[in-house]
């Protein structure tokens, strides 16, 4: 018996230091795929059409959405901020999804709104709409009442009354840079193929001063928490999101900022609401969509359009909002499974799809029970030294290795981040992320896979954000 | 002997610290490296504005105060800036071209055409076109038989900044291959062409006259449509009758806009166009008429509040608004044919605009000519269930007699709410 359980945890570790060098492997495939598409793309900007599109009167409308769920702390300026977009035709359609605060009064009272009645249509079913509020002094605000359905259901209603062909989805707790919009519009204007999706870069919002709406002043946060969510988003968009759309292998858009094409979501059936991720979901079910029909079409991430965001500050929200988008995770690819090791999907299912069950979904699991066989086995002197070492090479020291460059990229790219104190502490910050945190990642992500396991799939809500878009700094 | 883990071990710990290191050795000189050249580049900027200012007022171009070699890269830069901030002004462009053309910058870039990097080129092309470099149009062109589309793209766009014709023609003639063989977008030709303005009318239209391609008369006419041009009126007027519903849509777009003065007493020839076999010729040609305020239109745009596309349903009620005169009665008539779907393309369009205001303020006077359409124009609103406006008015209107009407009209029967509706 002893013997069965040396061999069970020693066949346990290599199974794990395998796992880790393919892992790795496929990072450093991205890593080295998203270096070279980054710089390229650099360069490209300081010639590309963006200006012409600009001031273009054939530039294509675009209803932003921006779905609220008691966010009276922050619509205001979100709202403000989205009505300063330089883009030449759009419409703002604020969604109240039921507040139980005074998000409605306080747009009406800022705004000027007055109540009006729409020949809406429920094309998308939600939850029914209370009203419509309008100002012939801002034409292009309309703000929909309507009871709560959660995040997805409050972009379907938009959905059904947006007039656009696009439509973009913009978090109430984000703000976006004026020129997001027809950057992100980019690949729409230039592309003769069907760009159905088109993602741009989320970036945290915490520390930075935000006055009317737009980001005044780039700084750090403080507190340690959002230090190490700003290094995981540079790490996450300007590698890993880069990377994936180098192969045309893109499963998530971020919901926080991400534009579509109204048909194509309207074709799929919208946003679906029994999924606490719908932004991973619906891409998803638009690449399963167009390559069951064999039609040709793009989804694409674009690395200079910013949108930011703000993060979580407590332990607590944090492990909220990690649970839930762990949880979406398994929900889209357990959803869509047929498109695993299918090669009717192609890339997709070759590839991408399995990527994410066998290192994205399975990953947690097997971080976490790494972490106990390997103590264990070393504890019981059934491991090696060496062995622990590697152990620890892959697991953590690659992952320094990454967060740093995470940071690089954003260094030799867009360098919002000035100052030497600036990159001094996002340095730190990316080297000690790897002990404890990401670990404290593993775990969160871990109990979601229980959650999805026990059928508990509900969505968590994050509360608390609004610190930095509502307070006057 | 070491085992071959260990070895492992040491070359992935290696090649890992050598990496962070040289990424952080990198960062760190390049932010060095950056904050001196900006540095740099800002004083040269100064000094360069001062010495162009004083070259500028001269009466005859000397250039040696400014003379720079490429081999100076900042310097070269900082002028270049300098030099490309002028460009725009009416009042330097001519002088300015001639500097870029004697220092030697036209002939740097024009090298640069040469290179194997594509986005060199690119560029290059770029710089060529902020420059207006007129002398570069023939290599621009040659870059329009690329097969890189980025380049293609990027001679379009430098084309249409020069505002030269030879290049426009070229544009023009190798038009249909380019989007046969390239990923370039429609859009992007039209916000081009469209830059031009009224300079490469002339030409857009001659080569659409003589063009047999349906998607070349459509493209020109939809670029047209973006200014006064009024030699295009006999054109546009033409293409109304085009076989292809495009090129009708297109022409009774540019129709409204190419020369509204003499377009305005024409109207009329838009009037069939309401009864189209395709939908965007119906909307377009009822947004034209409605954007022209053409009063003999009403019945016509009136019949498309009852059209099967939701798309021409509304532009009808939104050129009808436009239109004015009339309106309460067209609504009326309409509102009667109990068309669910055209009767809230109506009602959302009068919450949305000043006609609401005057529906009520027609209740006011009940021997005015329209006080009994208006009552039964709200009463089919409250029967919709558009009231949200009406019980507005009914709280804060002044005039008892209004609101004892508003009183009266909300009463109607019970309606469903705006999801029941959907």
């Amino acid at each position: 018996m002893k013997a069965f359980i040396s061999t069970a945890i020693i066949g346990f570790n290599y199974l794990v230091a395998f796992y880790y060098g393919m892992i790795n492997s496929v990072y450093t495939v991205l890593l080295s795929l998203a270096l070279v598409v980054v710089l390229a793309h650099i360069q490209r900007i300081r010639y590309s059409a963006v200006r012409e599109f600009r001031f273009s009167p054939e530039t294509p409308p675009v209803s932003v959405l921006i779905p609220a769920y008691n966010e009276s702390g922050v619509i205001v300026q979100a709202v403000t901020g989205a009505l300063q977009l330089d883009y030449p035709s759009f419409e703002l359609i604020v969604i109240n999804d039921g507040s139980r605060d005074d998000t409605l009064e306080k747009l009406i009272d800022t705004f000027g709104l007055k109540r009006i009645d729409l020949a809406y249509r429920s094309l998308l079913k939600t939850k029914p709409v209370r009203g419509f509020y309008y100002s012939p002094e801002r034409p292009n605000l309309l703000v929909i009442d309507k009871e709560n359905g959660g995040k997805a259901d409050a972009l379907n209603c938009g959905i059904n009354a947006a007039k656009s062909p696009y439509f973009a989805s913009v978090d109430a707790d984000s703000v976006l840079e004026r020129d997001a919009l027809i950057r992100l519009m980019a690949p729409i204007s230039q592309s003769t193929l069907p760009v159905v999706a088109c993602g741009g870069v989320v970036r945290v919002l915490n520390g930075t001063v935000v006055k009317d709406g737009i980001v005044q002043e780039i700084a750090l946060p403080r507190d340690t928490l959002s230090m190490f969510q700003i290094v995981e988003y540079l790490r996450a968009f300007l590698f890993g999101r880069v990377g994936w759309d180098a192969v045309n292998g893109l499963l998530i858009v971020s919901g926080t900022f991400s534009l579509f094409s109204k048909a194509a979501v309207m074709a799929v059936g919208g946003y679906d609401t029994r999924n606490v991720t719908e932004d991973m979901e619906l891409i998803v079910r638009l690449q399963r969509h167009y390559l069951t029909r064999r039609e040709r079409y793009i989804i694409r991430f674009i690395s200079d359009p910013i949108c930011w965001s703000e993060a979580p500050e407590s332990l607590k929200m944090l492990a909220r909002q990690r649970r839930r988008w762990h949880l979406g995770l398994i929900q889209s690819i357990m959803k869509h499974r047929v498109m695993l090791f299918n090669p009717a999907f192609g890339r997709m299912g070759l590839f991408v799809a399995p990527y994410y069950l066998l290192f994205e979904v399975f990953g947690p699991v097997i971080e976490v029970f790494g972490y106990a066989a390997v103590l264990l086995a070393l504890g019981l002197s059934l491991l090696s030294f060496e062995f622990f070492a590697l152990y620890v090479l892959l697991a953590i020291f690659y992952g320094v290795f990454l967060s740093i460059i995470g940071v690089f990229l954003e260094e030799i790219t867009y360098r919002r981040y000035p100052t030497w104190e600036h990159l001094f502490r996002l340095l730190t910050y990316a080297l000690i992320e790897n002990f404890g945190y990401r670990q404290l990642n593993s775990l969160w992500r871990f109990e979601a896979t229980f959650l999805y396991i026990f059928g508990r799939r509900r969505w968590e809500v994050v509360e608390g954000k609004g610190r930095y878009l509502s307070r006057p700094r | 002997m070491a085992s071959p883990i260990v070895i492992v071990l040491l070359v992935v710990i290696v090649l890992t610290v050598g990496a962070i290191t040289g990424f952080f050795a990198v960062t760190v000189f390049r932010r060095i490296n950056a904050r001196r050249r900006y540095q740099r580049l800002d004083r040269e900027r100064k000094v360069f504005r001062e010495a162009v200012a004083r070259v500028l007022a001269a009466p005859d171009l000397r250039l040696d105060e400014i003379r720079v070699s490429p081999r100076e890269k900042i310097r070269w830069q900082a002028l270049e800036d300098v030099l490309l901030d002028l460009i725009p002004k009416e009042e330097y462009r001519e002088r300015v071209k001639e500097i870029f053309r004697q220092l030697g910058y036209i002939a740097y870039y024009e090298n640069r055409l040469r290179r194997r990097s594509v986005i060199d080129r690119a560029a290059a092309i770029d710089r060529l076109g902020g420059m207006r470099s007129e002398a570069s149009v023939e290599h621009l062109i040659r870059m329009l038989d690329s097969k890189n589309s980025e380049l293609v793209s990027g001679a379009v766009r430098a084309i249409t900044r020069i505002r030269s014709m030879e290049g426009l023609r070229a544009i023009l003639e190798r038009l249909p291959a380019l989007r046969a063989t390239h990923l370039i977008a429609q859009k992007l030709v039209e916000a081009s062409l469209a830059k031009l303005g009224r300079d490469g009318a002339p030409v857009l239209l001659q080569h659409a006259r003589g063009s047999e391609d349906p998607e070349m008369v459509a493209l020109v006419l939809e670029v047209i449509s973006n200014f006064e041009f009024p030699e295009a009126l006999p054109f546009v007027i033409d293409r109304l009758r085009d076989g292809n519903p495009e090129v009708r849509a297109k022409a009774a777009k540019a129709f409204g806009k190419v020369d509204p003065r003499r377009a305005g007493p024409q109207a009329e020839l838009l009037l069939p166009m309401l009864e189209d076999p395709v939908w965007y010729v119906r909307l377009q040609a009822a947004k034209t008429l409605g954007s022209m305020k053409h009063t003999p239109a009403r019945a016509g745009v009136g019949r498309l509040l009852l059209d099967d596309k939701w798309q021409v349903r509304g532009t009808a009620a939104t050129a009808l608004v436009s239109i004015g005169e009339g309106v309460i009665d067209i609504f009326w008539q309409i509102l009667k044919q109990n068309d669910r779907y055209a009767n809230e393309s109506i009602c959302e369009e009068i919450g949305k605009t000043e006609l609401i205001r005057r529906l009520i303020d027609n209740l006011a006077v009940p021997a005015a000519a329209d006080h009994q359409k208006s009552r039964e124009v709200l009463e089919t609103m409250v029967s919709l269930r558009f009231t949200a406006q009406l019980e507005e008015a009914m709280a804060s209107d002044p005039r008892p007699h209004v609101r004892s009407e508003l009183a009266r009209i909300l009463e109607g029967p019970p309606a469903e709410t705006p999801s029941e509706r959907a």
